[in-house]
């Protein structure tokens, strides 16, 4: 009978304990979602004023984003708001980015980060380090440095895309899956690691802004804008920032990308136009569809070469010439005219490279990785050795792909 | 069958020691974050295999030589009486010690990525508590927990290690040996002196069904998590690169949380986190037990049960106020610290016992 | 000491009742009044009662006999007593049965053959004498009887159907078995419904019962044995095994703790369960009960032991482990890869009722970093002015959902899927549209609930959902934290628990690869060559294996 009770007495003290441990908010790590603001695009950049380090954050707007319930914008309001504010360090600014925030900003779910062009000058370090030692901040995140306004960036609306941060990495997917002018650096990962390993330098995806004078910039309509048809995307994803260590030292653009993607068996797609044989006014192009690269170091002393041999297969996608000749000297050079696009798309990115005296292409990685005796011994001398590192491609290009038909149109 | 009894199963008795193992192994992945042997973490690991086999199967040959007593108990019955007991108390210091720092480096991890102002204790005692429990349940239910937690366990483990092969590039394991041998030696010293958690075979194997075939089970549960210690170092060099493998607090966690293979799979690191839970579970359990039994047979005590309360709160004490933060932890860790400390706490006592039980057996012998 | 007496004391008061008796011979009918017996006054208690009845030996006369039939039973309308003179001699007798529980036709065959039949019988004097062994010869050959001295047993006779006669000048009684009272037909049982299994369940007759099973396994080894339990109701119950396989520590254990039962009624087989039931205090059931024919002869044919109870139509299966909770009988019946499909699908669910909620609530409060973008922020919108938190919320909506359940189950068949319909459609969708409730939560409940729907066992479905709100609470007050020292613990229970010292998470834990073929998933029945080892040990093979079908042309 005793036993009884006490059991019943231990089951009502769980039962009141319980719930009252459950109920109040914000004990210790509890947060209400609806306390939190989701940033899914965090900038970075000096203040031009103050010479302080600002932070200016996306945060995602709950009231805005539609639900199954009013598809469509909710209410009329914004997807996002943008905010920022200065600070000595990173995380100074961040808690003063707070002080003016309704919500506790979540910084988990950043997708895209972005330096703007005098923080990459002036070198990524405070921003990096607080990256990776800070617990929300993920390394899935996409860096990019942007040249222009970021903070017009962040405020502008996309085409398709509700978030800002969403629609920059749906850009870049869309741009490395089909054209291939983007380095490879899609994560904070990867750009700690070009850092950290000997003998490569960094190299970014860079956003430029083309925004029209006139043009609404989605601040300031909100969601009358989505009323009208075809908004332009307001920024392009093009060519590349290099930099010395984590500093900001000079640009691709995209054909020198192309050079640099072939040289380290990244590309994927690669369109080139040409002219029709026999026809100079006609075009026709050629789709890199398939391809691969290999580098292999031979050193002499000091001499370092550089062995590349690359392998593109391609489709012709349109003809615009009246006969379509399938012979062997057609397809030959066609063949002989792509490979010398591609040589010459290399060249041009070493040309750059050199001049900048940029080893982005990882030639001292690719050293230290298969010949790390002679990596210990130039290690030291290495900005020198590589000005003068002779690099001989040798490219094989081939076109395997006629389409569905073999001759062009024939119209009476 | 039918009867209450305090035995555990030869499998039993490798899954409960290979997921200890493997907990502690990965939860910091010593071999990478203690010294400089970077890329070449994975050679170190298999060489890490080899000398530890040597300390189970020193440990091991020992205790098969009284399968069915303690080392409290033999321990006196080799070196006499007082002798003998105060050699015991080594090993009940080294499973407090041993399972206090399993705890706080647990705590560290969810305090630092998961739960940063929860309170430490709150964290541990989560852990605690259900050790508790299930020791005072018996050594029976703490073996059927192991054969429960197992697969979990290693599913989890191997799901957070295969799911990152996707980004790994294993270009980044080359060169070896950039910086020769040493550094690879170096960095076996730590994970080899990780090993006393095998002396906890000298407090189980008595309770062991079959007590001839618990060497065998201990060493290749050492062969099984050893696979997966190799296996981990070569995925996060391969994934993380070296040099950010080495400088990660927690470089398997960093691993998880570092891959994105679509929009939609990413952020599972609660995967690897609640093995390293259910793991530490087992390994606070097995060192409760022990220290409690071992505490309790010194002191002829009938019921172990008894001390569980009190130890508990001492190892939880331990555990918060043994180390100050991190850094302290990650610095005793260092080959030149733990090694030394370790060694002496778990391989003196091992001599003088084997050297005592030689000079027994000769004068049997003559 | 005490017990001596107290015999002593019987003994006596048996001796003076018969002097008492043999006293008055020729006493006239009328005005006799048999003296109030000790025990049976207006103002004795049950007990005394019931111990005043339990000695109390039949009399000579009948006149005796009835009168103390009627102190004993009183004026219960549906006791029938028929007085008649039987025999040439004409010897007043009485027939005494229960309206309700005796077959017509056999109490015709009984009245005809005392009454007409006897006349038929050639009797010398000694027969004619003595009509109570003629009676009983004649009876035995229509009808099975016995004979009794007591009024207890005879009593307990007449109140499970039998009829009794009695014959002046005779100490004794006749006992016939005219048993025959309506019983619920034998039909599928509606909470085990299955779609290929077994249509027969059990009823409330444990004879039919009984005979179900037997008529299933024809083999002499199938033993059942039966004892009575509850001091006033005196219920019937009967264990089945199979001799040889079963072992046998567990029918002792069984067997002493049945004995021990000391109740004044069992009304089903619930009862039992609690009083036998190793873990009484535990949330999770440790005996299987069932209605199914089929599944309690699979669990016999295991080394199983059955327990039948007379009026309850669920048997209760012992020892049960945790995965005899989850299997259904379609698993059986379906081939092999359908009926694992489901099994597994099973334990997904019941996880799924246990720990989603709790999850939900663990992963929104505390680590809102495990959702992907789109999810969080799809979450968050749908959140957006929802006025609780998510706790709260998720309580309350768990809350409603657990009383429209009960609602739903109470009330009529007929008005039953109304009030879901009402409860879930206009309840959630109100709730959604005034704001006070998130989409989300609806999902997570809707689905947890449909997600415990799948369990089988009622039982079990119980104890999750119960400990579902334990859950819910350790995940809104320690996070992912708390879920998984809920999970512990729980899993701590359940693998100290034992069902008559079988582990109840075998075979997983301890862990028995061979078994997991009927545990995990189940495999065809040709590949199921072993009986679950902790179980069937006594005679480890089932079948001999290699009975896989094969193509004709395709034997070597």
């Amino acid at each position: 009978m005793m036993q009884k009770n006490i059991f019943l007495l231990r089951l009502l003290l769980l039962g009141l304990f319980l719930p009252l441990l459950a109920f109040p908010t914000g004990c210790w790590d509890r947060r209400e979602p609806s306390l939190l603001g989701v940033v899914t695009v965090a900038a970075f950049d000096y203040n031009p004023q103050t010479g302080m380090l600002q932070v200016i954050a996306q945060v995602a707007n709950p009231l805005g984003i539609s639900t199954g319930e009013n598809s469509g914008p909710g209410g009329g309001e914004n997807p996002f708001w943008v905010v920022k504010a200065d600070g000595h360090t990173v995380y100074e600014a961040i808690k003063n980015i707070e002080k003016v925030s309704t919500r506790k900003l979540i910084w988990s779910h950043l997708e895209a980060v972005l330096f703007s062009e005098t923080m990459a000058t002036e070198g990524l370090r405070p921003v990096l380090d607080y990256i990776d030692r800070e617990r929300q901040a993920r390394l899935i995140a996409r860096p990019f440095v942007v040249r222009g306004d970021v903070r017009q960036l962040l405020e502008s609306k996309f085409p398709l895309e509700e978030l800002g941060g969403q629609a920059l990495i749906r850009q870049l997917l869309t741009i490395r899956m089909e054209d291939a002018f983007m380095p490879e650096i899609d994560s904070l990962l990867r750009l700690f690691h070009h850092l950290t390993v000997p003998g490569v330098e960094l190299i970014l995806p860079r956003i430029e802004m083309q925004v029209e004078e006139g043009e609404d910039n989605g601040a300031k309509n909100g969601g009358n804008s989505k009323m009208k048809t075809g908004r332009p995307n307001p920024v392009k994803i093009s060519g590349a920032a290099l930099f010395r260590g984590d500093r900001l030292s000079g640009y691709f653009d995209e054909k020198e990308i192309a050079g640099y993607l072939w040289i380290t068996e990244n590309i994927r797609r690669q369109t080139m136009v040409f002219t029709c044989p026999g026809e100079a006014d006609k075009y026709l192009t050629v789709e890199v569809y398939c391809s691969s690269s290999n580098l292999k170091a031979e050193v002499q002393g000091d001499n370092v070469r550089m062995h590349l041999f690359v392998r593109a297969e391609g489709k012709l996608q349109d003809f615009a010439g009246l006969k379509l000749p399938l012979d062997e000297d057609f397809r030959k050079s066609l063949n002989r005219r792509m490979a010398t696009v591609i040589h010459n798309q290399i060249d041009t990115a070493l040309l750059k490279a050199r001049e900048l005296n940029l080893d982005i292409f990882g030639f001292g990685y690719e050293l230290y990785k298969n010949r790390p005796q002679d990596w210990k011994r130039l290690e030291e001398k290495w900005p020198e050795i590589f000005s003068k590192v002779e690099v001989e491609p040798n490219v094989h290009a081939i076109v395997r792909c006629y389409g569905l038909v073999v001759d062009p149109i024939r119209i009476r | 069958m039918f009867l209450f009894t305090e035995k555990i199963g030869n499998s039993q008795l490798f899954n409960i020691l290979f997921i200890m193992r493997t907990t502690i192994v990965i939860s910091f992945l010593p071999v990478l974050t203690t010294t400089q042997a970077l890329q070449d973490a994975w050679l170190a690991s298999i060489i890490t295999f080899f000398l530890s086999a040597l300390c189970v199967y020193l440990i091991g040959r020992l205790a098969l030589i009284f399968p069915d007593k303690s080392i409290i108990q033999y321990s006196q019955e080799l070196l006499g009486s007082w002798p003998g007991r105060l050699f015991s108390l080594f090993y009940p210091g080294l499973f407090l010690f041993m399972g206090a720092t399993d705890l706080r480096i647990y705590g560290e991890l969810l305090r630092s990525v998961f739960l940063p102002e929860t309170p430490l204790i709150v964290i541990q005692s989560s852990i605690v508590i259900a050790a508790v429990m299930v020791v005072y349940a018996g050594l029976e239910p703490l073996g059927r927990m192991a054969d429960l937690i197992f697969p979990v366990f290693t599913l989890s483990i191997l799901f957070t290690l295969l799911f990152p092969v996707v980004e790994a590039d294993f270009g980044n394991l080359q060169p070896v040996l950039y910086n020769g041998w040493r550094p690879v030696l170096f960095a076996t010293l730590t994970p080899v002196a990780i090993i006393a958690q095998y002396a906890h075979l000298t407090m189980l194997i008595p309770s062991v069904v079959e007590p001839q075939k618990a060497l065998r089970s201990a060493l290749s549960s050492l062969l099984w998590a050893s696979l997966i210690l190799v296996f981990a170092a070569l995925i996060v060099v391969a994934v993380l690169g070296a040099d950010e493998g080495a400088r990660a607090a927690f470089p398997v966690f960093k691993l998880i949380r570092a891959i994105r293979i679509s929009e939609f799979l990413e952020r599972i690191e609660a995967f690897p986190t609640f093995a390293w839970g259910l793991g530490l579970f087992i390994t606070l359990s097995v060192n409760l037990y022990s220290l409690s039994k071992g505490l309790s047979q010194l002191c002829r005590l009938k019921n172990h049960r008894h001390l569980l309360l009190p130890l508990a709160v001492i190892l939880s004490t331990l555990a918060l106020q043994g180390y100050s933060d991190f850094l302290e932890i990650r610095s005793f860790f260092k080959p030149q610290v733990a090694a030394p400390f370790v060694f002496f706490l778990l391989l003196f006592p091992l001599a003088v016992l084997w050297t005592a039980y030689f000079f027994k057996k000769k004068d049997s012998v003559f | 000491m005490s017990i001596k007496s107290g015999l002593l004391q019987k003994l006596a008061r048996v001796l003076l009742r018969k002097i008492k008796n043999t006293r008055k011979p020729n006493a006239k009918k009328t005005d006799w009044k048999p003296k109030e017996l000790p025990g049976l006054g207006d103002f004795n208690d049950l007990s005394q009662r019931e111990k005043a009845f339990q000695d109390l030996p039949l009399s000579n006369r009948l006149e005796d006999n009835l009168q103390l039939f009627r102190q004993v039973t009183g004026e219960s309308y549906d006791v029938n007593i028929q007085e008649f003179q039987s025999g040439p001699e004409k010897v007043p007798a009485a027939l005494l049965y229960i309206d309700g529980l005796v077959d017509t036709n056999a109490l015709e065959i009984t009245l005809h053959s005392v009454k007409v039949d006897i006349f038929l019988t050639n009797m010398d004097e000694v027969h004619k004498k003595n009509i109570f062994e003629t009676t009983r010869r004649r009876l035995l050959s229509v009808i099975e009887s016995r004979t009794t001295g007591n009024m207890a047993e005879l009593y307990y006779g007449i109140s499970i159907g039998r009829t009794a006669l009695l014959f002046d000048g005779t100490a004794r009684a006749l006992i016939c078995e005219t048993q025959g009272w309506n019983v619920r037909e034998v039909s599928e049982p509606s909470a085990e419904a299955s779609i290929r299994g077994v249509r027969e369940g059990f009823v409330e007759s444990i004879r039919t019962n009984t005979s179900l099973v037997r008529r299933r396994i024809r083999s002499p080894n199938l033993w059942i044995e039966s004892m009575e339990i509850g001091s006033l109701s005196k219920t019937e119950l009967a264990f089945a095994y199979i001799k040889g396989l079963v072992g046998e520590e567990i029918l002792g254990e069984l067997r002493s703790r049945l004995k021990n039962i000391k109740v004044d009624g069992i009304l089903g087989s619930g009862y039992i369960e609690d009083y036998i039931s190793d873990n009484p205090c535990s949330l999770f059931p440790s005996l299987l009960s069932t209605e199914r024919v089929d599944r309690v002869v699979g669990n016999l044919l295991e080394g199983r032991v059955a327990i039948f109870v007379n009026g309850s139509s669920f048997a209760l299966i012992i020892p049960a482990g945790f995965d005899s909770f989850l299997q259904a009988p379609d698993d059986y019946f379906e081939p092999f890869p359908l009926g694992a499909f489901i099994r597994v699908l099973r334990y997904i669910s019941f996880f799924i009722a246990l720990f989603l909620p709790g999850i939900y609530v663990a992963v929104l409060t505390f680590h809102p970093e495990l959702l992907p973008v789109p999810l969080l922020l799809r979450i968050q919108a749908a959140r957006e002015g929802v006025p609780f938190p998510v706790v709260v919320e998720t309580l309350f909506m768990e809350i409603v959902f657990e009383v429209l359940r009960e609602a739903g189950v109470r009330l009529p068949m007929i008005v039953g899927p109304a009030i879901s319909i009402v409860g879930a459609l206009v309840l959630g969708d109100a709730a959604i549209r005034a704001g006070i409730v998130s989409p989300g939560v609806v999902i997570i409940v809707a689905f947890t609930a449909i997600a415990s729907f799948t369990i089988p066992s009622f039982t079990l479905g119980l104890a999750a959902r119960i400990l579902r709100f334990l859950m819910l609470f350790l995940g809104a007050a320690f996070g992912l934290l708390g879920v998984q020292f809920g999970l512990l613990v729980l899993l701590i229970h359940l693998v100290s628990m034992r069902s008559f010292g079988y582990p109840y998470m075998a075979p997983f834990a301890p862990f028995i690869w061979g078994d997991m073929k009927d545990s995990l998933v189940n495999l065809f029945w040709w590949k199921q060559v072993y009986r679950p080892k902790l179980l069937g040990y006594r005679e480890p093979r089932r079948q001999p294996p290699g009975q896989k079908p094969q193509q004709p042309g395709k034997k070597e």
